[in-house]
């Protein structure tokens, strides 16, 4: 016995020294190459129109690292099990995310990123020159299509303490303190083609009707301490589109995805997007979600409303009067109705019906929304103040005169409503009729006792039942 | 970790020596068991899971039994472009049997496993790693009722725990009871 514990002891005593002892030296190869192979990377580098390597102090910056993929070809932005880190001493700082975020003094820093086996390096400047103005709308020419939209990276001038020049794009604080002025290039006036928004450091340019526009961004120069206009940056909106219809939100395949008509109960609402199908510089077509940038109208706003949904990528029916409908009409370019009052930032809707100036760079669609009644979840009925249960018998005590059903109508928007005379509700003695009950004259829900016996009375209303089931003693 | 090996297989050859010494408990006596086995190195993100030829040679006595592990690859596994082989397991098994009275046997197994993994991977060299670890786990045999000496055996292991990794072994075969 002595001899087994010192034995059970000293085994247990090995397992828990040896279970301590891990080698994640020796672990790290293996661990590195399965994290590598689990997303078959076999290659790792800074994306160069997401990349920089100036930054200006106290800005923020999100840095992307791309793989590519082991057939050599395709290339993914890798988001899992990255490690980024900076030199030693750094001032900035960044998280594991890659969003950097620039030291309040100038600094010359490396960032080093790992995924897996693999490692990359890039030197970065962080830079206490000051902004003046920007000089480009973007980094690159591009074009646009109408009712489409494309992310800017703007660049600006920059003077470092010895006046020398620094050009590079707009750093994430400069970028929110633009304002963009846009103009139509024919007459000067302010344009509705399209506007520009900045959302998380990011500028893009929403374009809603085809022509020529020019830009200018208005900004206060850090370097002078004034505010500055740009140049002009002329950019042409094209119409490269072939179609415009109207989906359901949750439709995944834009392609074969279409509403010509639509049913809401009252208050209920559906989420639908516009889809514009457009012809792409290589000849293909693709399809695109363009409900933020396309115009939208309902033509009687008692029978049904409108509203964009917060991100502006889709559009609210609500249902409002029962048994009705109304006319929804969307469409990409210039309209025949005036948009003039209307801030084309929050998107555009119209309480009537939208439709195309003439058909010049504009292409419509509608389709029919028809306000259902409100269907009915259950019902609520009692007879005589005693509650039903649906198909259960109810025994009275002793035999009444009359039986008075009062039936409550629960409907699926939450409300309730007593529907016992209403013309919908139709009642139907099924069991017992002219031997234990008959209908009384002329009033609905209200039956004379004959004699002993069940009776069973079937109510329908809206396509929802209820049997009630009576024991007269 | 060295030290302890050596401590366990002093141990080990100690049982070893005894196996040739006369006694009177019928259960005693020697084995050999033969299984193919899967070995599943698993990471944190993923695993790869190389198979083995798995022969146990042993020696048992009432409720105990000592073995040595000997395992050789049988085929790599590949997770995309990384191909992961284990080309041996070195062991050494203390197996306990705590219910003697059932026909499906359980073993708790306590030992020590050397593990050799080779990896290869697009533009990394082919390296191979041995991993030195404390090993347990739970085993299950139950004997053929033809032949009492024959069992079928299910071996579940953790042959290595490691900070960021483990290599755990499933080897279901056959025991033989000279």
């Amino acid at each position: 016995m002595l001899f087994k514990n010192i034995f059970s002891l000293l085994i247990i005593n090995i397992f828990i020294l040896l279970s301590a002892c891990g080698d994640a030296e020796k672990e790290a190869n293996l661990v590195n190459l399965h994290t590598a192979a689990s997303q078959d990377i076999i290659s790792i580098n800074f994306p160069a129109d997401t990349t920089e390597s100036i930054l200006s102090i106290n800005s923020e910056f999100n840095f992307k690292l791309q793989g590519i993929k082991s057939n050599n070809i395709d290339t993914v932005i890798i988001t899992n099990d990255v490690i980024w880190s900076l030199s030693e001493n750094a001032l900035s700082s960044i998280d594991q995310k890659g969003h950097l975020v620039a030291s309040s003094t100038a600094e010359l820093i490396t960032l080093t990123v790992q995924f897996g086996h693999l490692t990359e390096t890039l030197e970065l400047k962080i830079s206490d020159a000051k902004f003046d103005e920007v000089i480009a709308l973007n980094n690159e020419v591009f074009n646009i299509d109408m009712c489409l939209s494309k992310d800017l990276k703007p660049v600006a001038r920059y003077i470092d303490n010895d006046g020398f020049d620094e050009i590079r794009p707009v750093d994430s604080n400069i970028i929110n303190t633009i304002t963009w002025l846009i103009r139509n290039q024919e007459d000067n006036s302010t344009s509705q083609r399209a506007y520009i928004n900045t959302i998380a450091n990011q500028a893009s340019l929403q374009s809603l009707a085809a022509g020529n526009i020019i830009i200018q961004a208005n900004a206060p120069s850090v370097y002078t301490g004034t505010v500055k206009t740009s140049g002009d940056f002329n950019q042409s909106v094209s119409n490269a589109m072939n179609s415009i219809k109207v989906c359901n939100s949750n439709d995944t395949d834009l392609n074969s995805c279409n509403v010509t008509s639509a049913n809401i109960e009252k208050d209920k609402s559906i989420s639908v997007i516009s889809v514009g199908n457009y012809q792409a510089s290589d000849g293909s077509n693709f399809n695109k979600n363009i409900t933020q940038n396309s115009k939208w109208g309902i033509d009687n706003t008692i029978n049904a409303s409108i509203a964009f949904g917060s991100d502006l990528q889709s559009l609210t029916i609500t249902g409002k009067t029962e048994s009705t409908s109304a006319l929804l009409s969307v469409a990409c370019g210039n309209i025949t109705q005036s948009i003039s009052g209307i801030d084309i930032t929050k998107g555009v809707t119209l309480n009537n019906s939208v439709s195309c100036d003439a058909n010049i760079n504009c292409l419509d669609k509608t389709s029919n929304i028809t306000i259902d009644k409100l269907s009915v979840s259950s019902f609520t009925v009692r007879a005589n103040d005693i509650d039903l249960v649906d198909n259960t018998s109810q025994a009275f005590n002793s035999r009444p005169d009359e039986i008075s059903l009062q039936v409550i109508a629960n409907y699926t928007n939450s409300t309730s409503a007593v529907i016992t005379i209403d013309d919908e509700l139709i009642y139907n003695i099924t069991l017992g009729d002219e031997t234990v009950i008959e209908d009384k004259l002329n009033s609905k829900g209200v039956y004379t006792v004959l004699g002993r016996g069940t009776a069973k009375i079937e109510l329908d209303y809206r396509t929802e039942e209820f049997t009630v089931l009576l024991e007269i003693p | 970790m060295n030290k302890l090996i050596s401590l366990i297989k002093v141990l080990f050859f100690s049982f070893l020596i005894n196996l040739y010494m006369p006694s009177a408990i019928a259960s005693e006596g020697t084995y050999i068991s033969l299984a193919p086995a899967m070995v599943d190195v698993n990471t944190e993100n993923a695993s790869t899971r190389p198979t083995l030829i798995d022969v146990r040679l042993g020696y048992e006595f009432d409720e105990h039994q000592l073995e040595l592990g000997i395992m050789s690859s049988l085929s790599d596994d590949s997770l995309n472009q990384l191909i992961v082989d284990v080309p041996s397991v070195n062991s050494i098994f203390y197996r306990y049997l705590p219910y003697d009275d059932t026909s499906i046997k359980i073993n708790l197994i306590l030992g020590v496993s050397q593990v050799e993994v080779e990896s290869s991977y697009p533009n990394v060299p082919v390296s191979t790693e041995t991993f030195d670890s404390v090993s347990f786990g739970i085993g299950f045999e139950e004997a053929f009722t033809s032949i009492p000496q024959l069992k079928l055996k299910l071996d579940i292991l953790r042959l290595y725990h490691g900070d960021n990794m483990n290599i755990n072994l499933l080897s279901l075969g056959v025991r033989y009871a000279f």
